[in-house]
């Protein structure tokens, strides 16, 4: 899974980044704007640029009339895009608060149902953007991007079917570049990589007319590229996308990956440096920390890891969902395992799904509970085949159990992507040979 | 009071257009003569290449028939769009297809049917092209990309599909500004040429000149054309005359008032629905928008008695929403719609009852090619 996910600010699975020119869109499983979503006007305006202007206008008219529940539901949507730009943590929790004040105004609103949907899942509060997404599409059942927000929302859930029918049923009313993206996630889950590739070859397609959102396929397809370690496609479709978007974080962390994988770990490390000083994004922190620990230099490395500490802890103070971060984190570099542990439980009982339960299975591996870990690896890898971590994390459990298949796991890690992990793949490598 | 509601309707029917392109100024957002025909301001599923903006049908010099359909609206001097070639649910990737439909009995259900599919574009952004004529390939050729014109012929049949300059002209931003007081802004009684809105902006058009019995039956030169895009068996967008469903078939029409009655917008409903059912689906819609827009002369005397008639009439004419064609006759809109018809005027007398006549665009901001494919080359 390759931190697809996970860490980061806010894997706002679902919510409609604006990827913008100079403005950082967070999350890469976002798709730019798209669908019959009669937001889209209002996120155009924030998207030429002005988004500040834009939200301070609609800060006072909402201060004006304090009953305006249209002006609160505008305003909570406007901090979330002022966040998906400046990745300020403070923003998300400003968005829950002004679409929570046009919910007691106006609750079957759409733009409201919709707003909460998009915050709740942004803060990986996936129940509720469960129930915020049905209550949006109870007025409007064709709404692609509520359509979206519900599948990403079950999809964390780890109900899988339902999510699947959501992502076609958007797919079908909304044939776009953010729809077709959903299918290639939901290809990609199931091991369907070459499917995945179709699907965002399709994305690309549907966007060749929109630089930006041009620029957001090519990303994504560059990430399923380098995971099928097709390293040097992946770095000309990260090129290409930086070339229509100049400074997308995305794809410049894209670029860094390609770098790493290549063994050019200085340059990796000077793009994701980099990209910290403009964004504060615990995934990148993790990367640059791997990076230095496959160097071994312990040092950065731990200030790298602490960074991303304290990037989830400002996002928790922001009303996300930090658990499967932070005990991801701690496990990675077996420091309070014991703990690391309950959050780990805790993460899957909020979101049970092939993730969480991978991080179960090796946050117990990682407490030397290997039995119990393997038959949560084994519920992980039911749905696709798995990713590189997930079959690297097995091998790891076959390996503590003494078993001699480890080294077939490790090989198949490697098999699905050589470069998975600056930090583990180079164990992987070692181990499938011992 | 009037005035309020024409205003309303009107901002209603085009204010996305006028947002979508005005505001952004970019091509995430479509209009063109059928454009932003879904809600809000996304192009019918929030894909450009999937919605169609214009439609024609005339009868060549060589006596041949050409049809015309443009997708990728409002493209921006530049940008290399292509054309649909696959739309993926999570389970498998549906064909997607651009259909010009053609009736030749008058009973607005397709008799001949083509059918266009792309293939994925190669690392020069050339797609593959295949032509069937009611499930028989006709014709096989490439697209051209940039400003190229590769003719593809099989026999009698020539196909072209790339880009090529917006052939519709328009003083759209006139148009939204119809009864603004302010002097300039409307096209109401203009006298000087005035701003086409689609000027220097690119559209991917797909044209065949084929033999016209290949589409009507024995005994008729007439028919009736539209054009469709779906995905696998879903219809995503149709078009045959321009601008019905953006200007009639409202977000917000008045009255019904789609707000406050609380019913979707019926604009959606319209792309994926056929024409044979329009009468039926959209005749008050169609019949409520003109009532309004015949108000428009009241003030200059026109003696309202006659507009129920009139507006039934028009009704009868403007649904369904099939372009009619007469392929042995080379007159233009409304037989047919040739590249140079001003099927803006043509409509605004009609529609207003000769309170409009005319938005002043009288030509396309490029000349057209003489020779197939007919339209004009790029803007670069």
């Amino acid at each position: 899974m390759k931190r697809r996910l996970i860490f980061g600010l806010a894997a706002a699975c679902g919510a409609a980044a604006v990827v913008l020119g100079g403005g950082w869109g967070i999350d890469q499983n976002a798709a730019p704007a798209s669908g019959d979503d009669h937001l889209a006007g209002f996120v155009e305006q924030l998207s030429t640029g002005s988004s500040a202007d834009v939200v301070r206008e609609i800060e006072a008219a909402a201060a004006a009339d304090p009953d305006d529940a249209r002006a609160h539901a505008l305003l909570g949507l406007g901090f979330q895009q002022l966040f998906r730009e400046t990745a300020q943590p403070s923003y998300l929790s400003r968005a829950r608060g002004s679409l929570e004040v046009a919910a007691e105004l106006s609750e079957e609103d759409f733009t409201t149902q919709l707003g909460l949907a998009q915050v709740s899942a942004t803060q990986h509060r996936f129940p509720a953007a469960e129930l915020h997404a049905r209550l949006a599409l109870r007025s409007e059942p064709r709404n692609v991007a509520a359509l979206g927000t519900l599948g990403d929302a079950l999809l964390e859930l780890g109900r899988y079917d339902e999510a699947f029918a959501a992502y076609d049923r958007a797919a079908a009313i909304g044939p776009s570049v953010g729809a077709y993206a959903r299918v290639a996630r939901a290809r990609e889950l199931l091991g369907r990589s070459d499917d995945a590739l179709d699907a965002l070859e399709l994305a690309i397609e549907a966007g060749s007319g929109i630089g930006e959102q041009k620029a957001w396929a090519l990303m994504r397809y560059g990430g399923i590229l380098l995971s099928v370690g097709r390293t040097a496609d992946a770095n000309d479709a990260f090129r290409r996308s930086l070339a229509l978007q100049p400074g997308f974080p995305h794809a410049r962390a894209g670029i860094a990956r390609v770098a790493a994988a290549r063994g050019r770990t200085m340059e990796a490390k000077r793009i994701f440096a980099q990209l910290l000083r403009g964004t504060p994004s615990a995934e990148y922190a993790i990367e640059l920390g791997d990076l230095y620990l496959a160097d071994g230099d312990e040092r950065r490395a731990s200030r790298a890891y602490e960074r991303a500490r304290s990037f989830e802890q400002v996002l928790a103070r922001n009303g996300v969902r930090t658990m499967l971060a932070s005990a991801r984190l701690d496990v990675d570099r077996g420091l309070r395992l014991r703990s690391a542990l309950e959050r780990a439980r805790l993460a899957y009982r909020e979101a049970p799904n092939v993730e969480t339960e991978d991080l179960l299975a090796w946050a117990l591996a990682r407490n030397g509970r290997c039995g119990e870990a393997r038959s949560w690896s084994e519920r992980s890898l039911e749905l696709g085949q798995g990713d590189a971590e997930m079959l690297f994390h097995r091998g790891m459990i076959e390996r503590c159990l003494g078993r001699s298949s480890a080294r077939r796991w490790f090989a198949a890690a490697l098999e699905a992507d050589p470069g998975f992990s600056a930090r583990w793949a180079p164990l992987a490598l070692r181990l499938s040979r011992s | 009071m009037k005035r309020v509601i024409l205003a309303a309707v009107v901002a209603t029917a085009l204010a996305a257009a006028a947002l979508a392109a005005v505001v952004s100024g970019g091509p995430a957002s479509s209009a063109a003569a059928d454009h932003v025909d879904a809600p809000g301001l996304t192009p019918p599923g929030g894909n450009l290449q999937l919605d169609i903006a214009d439609v024609y049908a005339w009868r060549a010099r060589n006596g041949k028939t050409v049809l015309a359909a443009n997708v990728n609206g409002l493209t921006a001097p530049g940008a290399n769009p292509v054309f649909a070639s696959g739309a993926p649910s999570v389970a498998k990737t549906q064909a997607v297809t651009y259909w010009f439909k053609v009736d030749n009995n008058g009973d607005a259900t397709p008799d001949v049917n083509l059918a266009v599919r792309f293939s994925k574009a190669d690392g020069k952004g050339v797609q593959t092209m295949t032509v069937r004529r009611n499930g028989r390939v006709i014709l096989t050729g490439n697209t051209s990309p940039g400003n190229a014109v590769r003719i593809n012929r099989s026999g009698m049949v020539l196909g072209y599909a790339g880009l090529r300059d917006d052939p519709f002209f328009f003083d759209l931003d006139g148009f939204i500004n119809i009864l603004s007081p302010d002097p300039g802004k409307s096209f109401l009684g203009c006298t000087s040429p005035r701003t086409d809105f689609f000027a220097k902006r690119n559209v991917s058009a797909i044209v065949l000149e084929l033999p016209s019995s290949l589409l009507t039956r024995p005994g008729s030169s007439k028919i009736g054309v539209w054009a469709t895009t779906t995905t696998g068996l879903s219809q995503v967008d149709r078009m045959g005359r321009p601008a019905i469903n953006t200007v009639f078939i409202p977000n917000n029409p008045l009255p019904p008032d789609r707000v406050s009655d609380g019913k979707a917008s019926l604009k959606n409903t319209f792309n994926t629905s056929a024409p044979r059912n329009d009468q039926g689906n959209f005749r008050s819609e169609v019949v409520d928008t003109l009532t309004v827009l015949h108000t428009l002369n009241d003030a200059a005397g026109d003696d309202p008695a006659d507009d129920a008639a009139k507006i039934s009439g028009l009704a009868d004419v403007l649904l369904p929403d099939i372009l009619t064609f007469d392929t042995a006759s080379s007159d233009g809109f409304l037989n047919g719609r040739r590249l140079t018809d001003d099927v803006i005027d043509a409509e605004l007398g009609l529609v207003t009852e000769g309170a409009a006549t005319s938005d002043c665009v009288s030509e396309n901001d490029r000349a057209f090619r003489a020779a197939f494919p007919y339209l004009a080359n790029p803007h670069n």
